[in-house]
């Protein structure tokens, strides 16, 4: 499943970041959004995601959701 | 005494700025990063027996060079003599914070890795193992809560401990890795850092034999894991952060309760937040005008009234002859003094813009309009440098490193000088009051016809130069933190600093250049014989279509290029000139004059405290009689409809050189002086055609 498709407030674990040269995946993935991690998705504000990492919130865009991997 | 060079870094939102401020005071010096427009801020303390010079490198996640600005710390920390590396963490976000730490510890430089934010760390239940940490990394580790100050004064001995026991941290990878790491400096012949050898690793050396070599390294260690390169390092600095996380990090409970969800939950809201936004806009503008506009008010009457005669005073009693205190009067209170009597606006916006920067407000702004950016077919990052662009144009334009993609910040750069900056809103605070009985709703509409004027270009662009698909958003949302007062106060003291320094150095020798030409060839009869009236006549014709047909006026536009406010300036020294009899010095009471001037001191205060609290924008409400001089004087050169066309020529066109020139460094001299030529068309178009419909209806 892509963290996309994940329904708001469900708790998932982050399986697999696509390695693709694509300098916002790296930021995200240095941010913390990385494999094993746990990810909630807390709204959707246009196109945008409001995630939270452990720690940390973040948001990322549909495009770059539809990259990451989820279970 | 002994130099040490540290190199503080830490991911962005941790502190940092703050840490640096309190370590610096008032030593801090905001520059730029040599070819890029990164800011660089540094400074040099005095301490002990030391003296320690800290750059500040710009807040990143990782050492991959993913912008410029990740470009500008790795350029540093390798080629720069770096003896202290200062790594900034936030305690609650250890584990994430840790990546770029683990990436610093390959440096093998001594380190003190500052714990901040300590306190609300201990309020979520974590606790830092100080001593296991300090013991396992071979490090000093300091606790700090920089908001409140504490701890700082740790730092500096830390840093000095580490310098002087050359304390070089110790960091393990896997077994495989350390081997491939040994086997590398044996064929070099050299000792690697971690940091050196990962390089090379990854990037090969010059030396083509060396680099099969290499090469076959790599592989062995691709063939062991079962990865790629890029993968295994990546993996591995993951785990070590993750390791040493779960060596020295407690966390005892779970809080639920969390200021920054609770507040994210409005001002967050798709509708909510943008109504939020909105108002915060507006408190920010009424604040700012309210508060300053009873103290320049002060000011200008302190000047006119206060030491305009107590100089001429002095000046008679010295014998001074009468072209001395024109001098004074006329090019240094009329021209410089005039500029200065704005500070109070430009402290107060620079103050309530860096509470928005520090408390973690701009990136949510960032959020919210993307929806409305996007579709435009822009990025909602754009905001933040857009934003700051109303506190000056320069700063935003260094800011646009928080846009990855070069075109997106190409466009960025292109829509910042429209935005209007203090320097311009002087101008308009000035001709507005004079020529308009709601100057408020003038001054509104000028911000929102640059915002316009920036979108069409922004729009433009895109269409044609810069099609294709939208970036991507990946931002962090930090926590909310209510700034400390005296890290404000620092940051808005830098700015303001600067704005006086201009005042006393550009402006006022524009104002000498200004009343020279004014009074020059010698044995003028009057200024319309001068040499500033003769420039100012050649450039009439190609003003007055837009209205502009007075030879001050013109000829204040160019001195004005080296900064807007100084267009007022040379008006004010040209205008002076004009009213200077009406300065009157006889019966001047020097000690009745003091205690007046400080009573108007206090009463100032008190409006410009009680005005910040009512609901109406108050500032400019009531003309001040007092100091009309000036104003009655430019109301006979200019009809309300020239006064909005001077006000939008200089909203739109780029006059201001230190605009020009970072743009220049940022995007290139040809672009530069194409949008500083666009500027001007634009600005001149778009004053003809709102002078020419204006007349049909006035």
């Amino acid at each position: 499943m892509k963290i996309l498709e994940v329904p708001e407030n469900k708790e998932v674990i982050v399986k697999k970041i696509p390695n693709i040269d694509n300098p916002f995946l790296k930021k995200v993935e240095a941010m913390g959004l990385k494999k094993g991690e746990k990810v909630k998705v807390l709204s959707k504000v246009g196109r945008n995601l409001v995630i939270s990492v452990e720690g940390r919130k973040m948001v990322i865009d549909e495009e770059l959701a539809k990259e990451i991997e989820v279970e | 005494m002994k130099e040490i060079t540290v190199a503080l870094i830490g991911n962005p939102n941790v502190g940092k700025t703050t840490l640096l401020n309190l370590l610096a005071g008032t030593d801090l010096k905001v520059g730029n990063w040599p070819g890029v427009t990164v800011e660089k801020k540094e400074a040099t303390i005095k301490y002990k027996d030391y003296l320690i010079h800290i750059v500040d490198l710009p807040g990143i996640y990782t050492l991959e060079p993913l912008s410029e600005a990740e470009e500008v710390a790795i350029n540093f920390l390798e080629n720069e003599k770096i003896d202290v590396i200062l790594d900034v963490i936030d305690t609650q976000n250890f584990e994430k914070n840790f990546f770029l730490t683990t990436q610093l510890l390959e440096f093998e430089k001594p380190t003190v890795i500052v714990l901040n934010i300590y306190d609300e760390a201990q309020r979520k239940g974590i606790s830092i193992n100080i001593p296991f940490l300090e013991e396992i990394l071979n490090i000093k580790a300091v606790k700090t809560i920089a908001r409140k100050g504490e701890g700082v004064d740790k730092v500096l001995d830390a840093i000095i401990q580490v310098y002087e026991k050359q304390q070089i941290p110790s960091i393990k990878y896997e077994q495989k890795i350390e081997e491939i790491i040994s086997r590398l400096s044996k064929l070099l012949n050299k000792k690697l850092t971690k940091h050196e050898a990962i390089k090379i690793l990854l990037y090969g050396v010059k030396d083509r034999d060396l680099n099969n070599k290499i090469e076959e390294l790599r592989r062995e260690l691709e063939r062991f894991y079962g990865e790629s390169l890029e993968d295994i390092i990546k993996d591995e600095r993951f785990g070590f952060a993750h390791g040493v996380t779960k060596e020295v990090v407690k966390k005892e409970k779970e809080q639920k309760y969390d200021i920054t969800e609770l507040l994210d939950t409005f001002l967050l809201h798709p509708y909510i937040g943008i109504g939020i936004y909105v108002f915060i806009m507006f408190l920010l503008f009424k604040v700012a005008f309210d508060f300053s506009s009873p103290l320049m008010d002060w000011l200008d009457g302190f000047l006119v009234e206060f030491l305009s005669p107590i100089l001429v005073n002095i000046l008679k009693t010295l014998n001074a002859s009468d072209l001395i205190i024109n001098f004074f009067t006329e090019a240094v209170i009329g021209g410089v003094g005039f500029v200065l009597t704005f500070v109070p606006l430009i402290a107060v916006l620079f103050f309530l813009m860096t509470f928005l920067e520090m408390s973690g407000y701009l990136p949510r702004i960032a959020v919210l309009m993307d929806r409305f950016m996007e579709k435009l077919g822009l990025h909602g990052s754009m905001v933040i440098p857009l934003m700051l662009g109303f506190g000056c144009n320069v700063p935003a334009i260094m800011a646009t490193r928080v846009i990855e993609d070069k075109r997106d910040k190409f466009i960025v750069i292109m829509m910042i000088p429209f935005m209007t900056c203090p320097a311009r809103l002087i101008v308009f605070a000035f001709f507005a009051s004079v020529f308009f009985d709601n100057p408020v709703i003038i001054i509104m509409a000028l911000y929102l016809l640059g915002i316009i004027v920036g979108l069409i270009t922004a729009f433009f662009l895109k269409k044609t130069t810069f099609k294709g698909k939208l970036t991507h958003f990946a931002l962090e949302l930090p926590p909310y933190r209510i700034p400390t007062l005296k890290a404000l106060l620092s940051v808005t003291w830098i700015h303001t600093k600067g704005f006086i320094y201009r005042a006393g150095t550009v402006i006022f020798a524009i104002s000498i250049i200004v009343w020279g030409l004014l009074n020059l060839p010698p044995n003028i009869k009057d200024q319309s014989q001068s040499y500033a009236a003769k420039i100012g006549q050649v450039l009439v014709p190609v003003f007055e279509p837009i209205g502009i047909d007075d030879w001050r006026a013109t000829a204040s536009l160019i001195p004005a290029f080296l900064a807007r406010e100084i267009a007022l300036s040379a008006l004010g020294t040209m205008y002076y000139a004009e009213v200077k009899e009406e300065i009157k010095s006889e019966n001047f009471n020097f000690k009745e004059e003091i205690i007046n001037q400080t009573k108007k001191l206090f009463i100032s205060i008190k409006d410009a405290t009680f005005s910040v609290f009512s609901i109406k924008i108050k500032a400019f409400e009531v003309a001040n009689e007092e100091f009309e001089t000036l104003r009655n004087v430019v109301k006979a050169h200019f009809t309300p409809l020239s006064a909005l066309s001077y006000m939008i020529l200089l909203l739109i066109y780029t006059s201001c050189v230190a605009t020009v020139a970072v743009m220049i460094q940022e995007i290139g001299k040809k672009y530069a002086l194409l949008f500083l030529g666009y500027s001007f068309v634009l600005a001149w178009s778009i004053a003809f055609i709102i002078y020419n419909v204006g007349k049909l209806f006035m």
